[in-house]
This record gives C-alpha cells, sequence and structure tokens, in this order.
C-alpha cells in the first residue's frame, strides 16, 4: 500500500467555508508545476470542496493570479 | 426591490499605466458606476500592485482591487456593459458566497483501529491446547489415510 493513512480534505479541517479565488499561493498547491489541477486522489479533498476548489482555480486563472499553463 | 438584490463580488485588474497617486480614484469611479446603475456598495478593497501569472495586454504587472456590493440580478448585464467601457485589464462579477467564519476546530482525526492482529499473537491458554488437539488429531487422519 502506497498511501498508508487516509488524507483528509484541507479545506474541511481548516473550517474555510469558501475557497477565496483570490489567495493564488494556497491554489497553487492544488495544482502540478504544469498548473494542471490535481484529482482529489492524490490531495485528498472531498467531493463538495474539490467542486468549489476547481471553479476558484478556473477564477483565479482569468485573473491571473494562477497560470493557465506553463511552459 | 430591494428584498431581491443580491450580493455580488466585484474583482478588476486596473493597467499598471495608472500612477500610484489616481488608482484611488479610480476604485472611487468603479464604486460611482455600481452605485449609479442601482447597486449598494458594502465593501471595498483598495487596488494593490502586484504581479500576473500571465501577460493581459502586453502587461505584467497590475492593480488589483475588489468590492462586493448588492444590486438586483437583473441590472448586472447592464453594470458589465458599462464597466467595459472602462480602463480595465480584466474584471469579474461573480455572487458572493456566504462567509461563514467559523472558529477553527481540528476535526479529531479517526484513529485506524487498533491493529486487531496483535492480541491474536499473544499467546493464550485455553486456546492453545485446542490447536494441539487439532493437530493431533489431523495426524491422526493422515496416518490413517496413509496407512492405507
Amino acid at each position: 500500500m502506497l498511501q498508508q493513512e487516509q488524507k483528509q480534505c484541507y479545506f474541511c479541517t481548516t473550517n474555510r467555508d469558501v475557497i477565496d479565488y483570490k489567495d493564488g499561493e494556497m491554489l497553487r498547491k492544488f495544482m502540478s508545476s504544469q498548473a494542471k489541477i490535481y484529482p482529489p486522489r492524490k490531495t485528498g479533498t472531498c467531493a463538495h470542496h474539490q467542486r468549489q476548489l476547481a471553479r476558484a482555480i478556473k477564477r483565479a486563472r482569468f485573473l491571473a493570479f494562477v497560470p493557465y499553463t506553463t511552459r | 426591490m430591494e428584498t431581491d438584490s443580491k450580493n455580488y463580488e466585484f474583482p478588476y485588474l486596473l493597467p499598471p499605466s495608472i500612477p500610484e497617486s489616481e488608482v484611488l480614484m479610480y476604485s472611487r469611479k468603479l464604486s460611482k458606476i455600481i452605485e449609479d446603475t442601482g447597486g449598494k456598495i458594502r465593501h471595498t478593497e483598495e487596488p494593490k500592485k502586484g504581479k500576473l501569472a500571465y501577460e493581459i495586454k502586453k502587461e505584467r504587472n497590475a492593480y488589483f482591487g475588489w468590492t462586493t456590493f448588492a444590486m438586483a440580478p437583473n441590472a448586472i448585464a447592464l453594470l458589465e456593459k458599462k464597466l467595459k467601457g472602462e480602463n480595465l485589464l480584466r474584471f469579474l462579477i461573480v455572487g458572493e458566497e456566504e462567509t461563514q467564519v467559523r472558529p477553527q476546530i481540528l476535526r479529531t482525526i479517526p484513529s485506524r483501529p487498533a491493529p486487531t492482529h496483535i492480541p491474536a499473537h499473544r499467546p493464550e491458554g485455553p486456546e492453545k491446547p485446542e490447536e494441539k488437539l487439532d493437530l493431533e488429531a489431523l495426524d491422526k487422519k493422515l496416518e490413517e489415510i496413509l496407512g492405507k
């Protein structure tokens, strides 16, 4: 078994109800170096927050807090 | 009218060509546009200079500011039209989610159930003889089979 302990959702454990699209640094933690959104299986994010996270990242991309892609 | 207004958030990027002293003036101008369209300003964050993740209109930096306001949903389209005429790099109007700041309570991590195989390893008085008996019985059976 690679994943011995089940990861907990970052947003559930920190009790952040709303994922802020203005916090680019935080969002970057859930993205690969190529700026792709990580799947929840990698980050342990729960389904509810993964949906919110994806929306926040897409907003942040539009406002250039987070890149669409990196070369 | 008042009752069916919704809360919105309006983040925007101002071009860096604006001198720092005039940035506040711009944000006030935007607030005035919102008010003129029938919005009610709730909170204004003054624009701050920041780096962009990628170039927008050949700019690498921009002033980022945001405003929250309440407005009737049917006036949003008009506001967007008005804002498009402004000197903005980018802007977004999004419905504001309810921000309930709960106190930080760390959830207790459900600890994995204590390993159950350890007690099984512990030598227990009543269990051992049974095993031995079983083994002996097995041996007897085997011998019987082999003997035949």
